[in-house]
């Protein structure tokens, strides 16, 4: 069968990565506001994170499904080869959860 | 395979459906209230003065009503404020005059020193005062005769205000 970039393991690594780093650094902004409070400019860079996060999540909607539908609706593939990847594929849908949360954190901190 | 397929569908409606909230703008203007949150420490000297007034008479002490909110804490943090407000304590309606004065006297330093953020201009009392005026027979007559309802008792709103730092 005929493996997609979308569904090979580097781009999976990728994927997790970037959601992951997502995830940290909106843990950093709650944990340490006081040490970012000091930089002046720190609103605006959340503000801008803010808009690249939420287009992050708007093209990994698409990629999820495209995904999904290529590990889960395809008959002709065997079992043995994709199991690790159904398992983390759903890891990454749990780890995009977290990423929409930390996009609604970051712009409640920033005054609109 | 149809077990599979299932829990396909199942993710993709796991992943679709959180767009419900994420793609509404309302949610994006979601933040925390903009209200004054006194410290631990300040709430509790402010609870032991609500309740040495209480022995006198009932009162509520609140301290919402404050213009200092997250934004104003953070610019006050970066030095970009061009003044800087009070800190208001707002006390329900109150009968006894003296006392709560007294009552204000003496806690208002204990309150100076639990506000340990320099955002602080003064620290300001509030409450409304009521007077109780009680009408003459003659007055109550008329005001029966004339379906009029007396209004008895009268607020007097009176605010108490403590330097804290010069500017």
């Amino acid at each position: 069968m005929k493996q997609g970039i979308i569904t090979s393991y580097s781009f999976l690594r990728l994927q997790s990565i970037a959601f992951f780093f997502i995830i940290v650094w909106a843990l950093l902004i709650k944990n340490f506001q006081i040490l970012f409070v000091v930089w002046k400019h720190i609103e605006l860079v959340n503000k801008i994170l803010f808009v690249i996060y939420f287009f992050t999540v708007l093209i990994s909607v698409v990629v999820l499904i495209k995904q999904i539908r290529s590990l889960y609706f395809n008959d002709d593939d065997d079992d043995d080869q994709n199991t690790l990847k159904r398992i983390w594929v759903v890891f990454n849908i749990i780890l995009y959860y977290g990423v929409m949360a930390a996009d609604l954190y970051l712009v409640s901190q920033s005054r609109l | 395979m149809f077990l599979r397929k299932i829990l396909g569908a199942v993710l993709i409606i796991g992943v679709l459906f959180p767009m419900l909230f994420f793609l509404n703008p309302f949610m994006w203007g979601m933040r925390r209230p903009p209200e004054f949150i006194p410290s631990e420490r300040l709430e509790k000297v402010l609870e032991r003065m609500e309740k040495e007034i209480n022995e006198e008479e009932p009162v509520e002490i609140d301290t919402y009503d404050n213009e200092p909110n997250l934004w104003y804490l953070r610019d006050c943090q970066n030095k970009t404020l061009d003044s800087l407000s009070n800190l208001k304590v707002s006390l329900s309606t109150i009968k006894n005059d003296r006392f709560v004065k007294e009552k204000i006297k003496k806690y208002a330093p204990l309150i100076e020193a639990e506000i340990d953020c320099r955002c602080y201009d003064s620290l300001l009392f509030v409450y409304d005062l009521r007077k109780e005026e009680v009408p003459s027979n003659a007055e109550q007559d008329l005001a029966k005769k004339y379906g009029f309802e007396k209004q008895e008792e009268e607020y007097k709103r009176i605010s108490i205000g403590f330097k804290i730092r010069k500017r």
